[in-house]
């Protein structure tokens, strides 16, 4: 489960804008940037050459 | 070097970080770490957090975020923050793209990390930017001494250096805050000149 302390901060490393948390898939999505950053082990990889297209 | 490439260099270093800079960090680097981040308050960040060196002496009391661009590091920072009883949330990015609002945190900090950023001046913006107006962003760095022998000795094995560990050691890290525009309001150097202590400001908009 990822800290909602750390959500409510976090923003897409590339456009800046919001993510949307996908709890059962365990990613983050930027829906502007069609980009899927996972959470592993409660820790964000937020790296635009790690993310996975939406 | 991108910084793919540094990432595998320190998922590498990530088992023997500790212990190979056990010696350096004795003999001066604790002494530093403490004069600078013992200032560090409220809602923290620490850039290039790697193993968590720094978080024996961030006030137990605070909210911590630490970010690196190696999970490796991270996987070993944390058991060093269950330890210390520090609340710490993990976050791998890279420095020069972090994935933060603006204005979110009071207190920026990281160490020995400019000499290793890809683009260490865009690292420091974007350290800027996450940084509330008159927060504070600390930095305990080393470059290129100041000592003419030194100096040059640097210059002649920065190339060696630079290919076994990623890290350029004759950079000017006073020189890169000026240049991405933070207002640096205390700068100290320490032991032959190599090291900075330095706390910054974002800029005013």
């Amino acid at each position: 489960m990822l800290d909602p302390q750390l959500l409510e901060i976090l923003v897409c490393p590339k456009c800046k804008g919001e993510l949307e948390y996908r709890p059962q898939e365990n990613e983050l999505v930027c829906l502007h940037c069609r980009l899927r950053y996972e959470v592993r082990d409660d820790i964000p990889i937020m790296l635009v050459d790690e993310a996975k297209p939406l | 070097m991108d910084n793919r490439a540094i990432r595998e260099i320190y998922e590498g270093l990530a088992s023997a970080y500790d212990w190979a800079e056990g010696i350096p960090e004795a003999l001066v680097i604790r002494r530093l770490r403490r004069r600078v981040f013992a200032a560090a308050r409220g809602r923290i960040l620490e850039v290039a957090a790697g193993t968590g060196r720094n978080f024996e002496i961030l006030p137990a009391d605070a909210s911590v975020v630490a970010v690196d661009l190696t999970e490796a590091m991270l996987r070993r920072a944390r058991p060093k923050a269950r330890r210390r009883g520090l609340q710490v949330s993990f976050a791998v990015m890279e420095a020069e793209a972090l994935g933060f609002r603006d204005g979110t945190f009071d207190t920026v900090i990281s160490s020995l990390s400019t000499c290793t950023f890809v683009d260490p001046v865009a690292a420091l913006r974007e350290m800027a930017r996450v940084c509330r107006p008159g927060g504070r962003i600390l930095l305990l760095e080393h470059g290129r001494s100041n000592r003419r022998w030194l100096g040059r000795l640097q210059d002649r094995f920065a190339e060696t250096h630079y290919r076994a560990v990623a890290c350029r050691w004759n950079r000017e890290p006073d020189a890169l805050v000026r240049a991405a525009g933070l207002e640096l309001v205390a700068h100290t150097r320490h032991l032959l000149g190599v090291f900075h202590v330095m706390e910054a400001r974002p800029a005013a908009a």
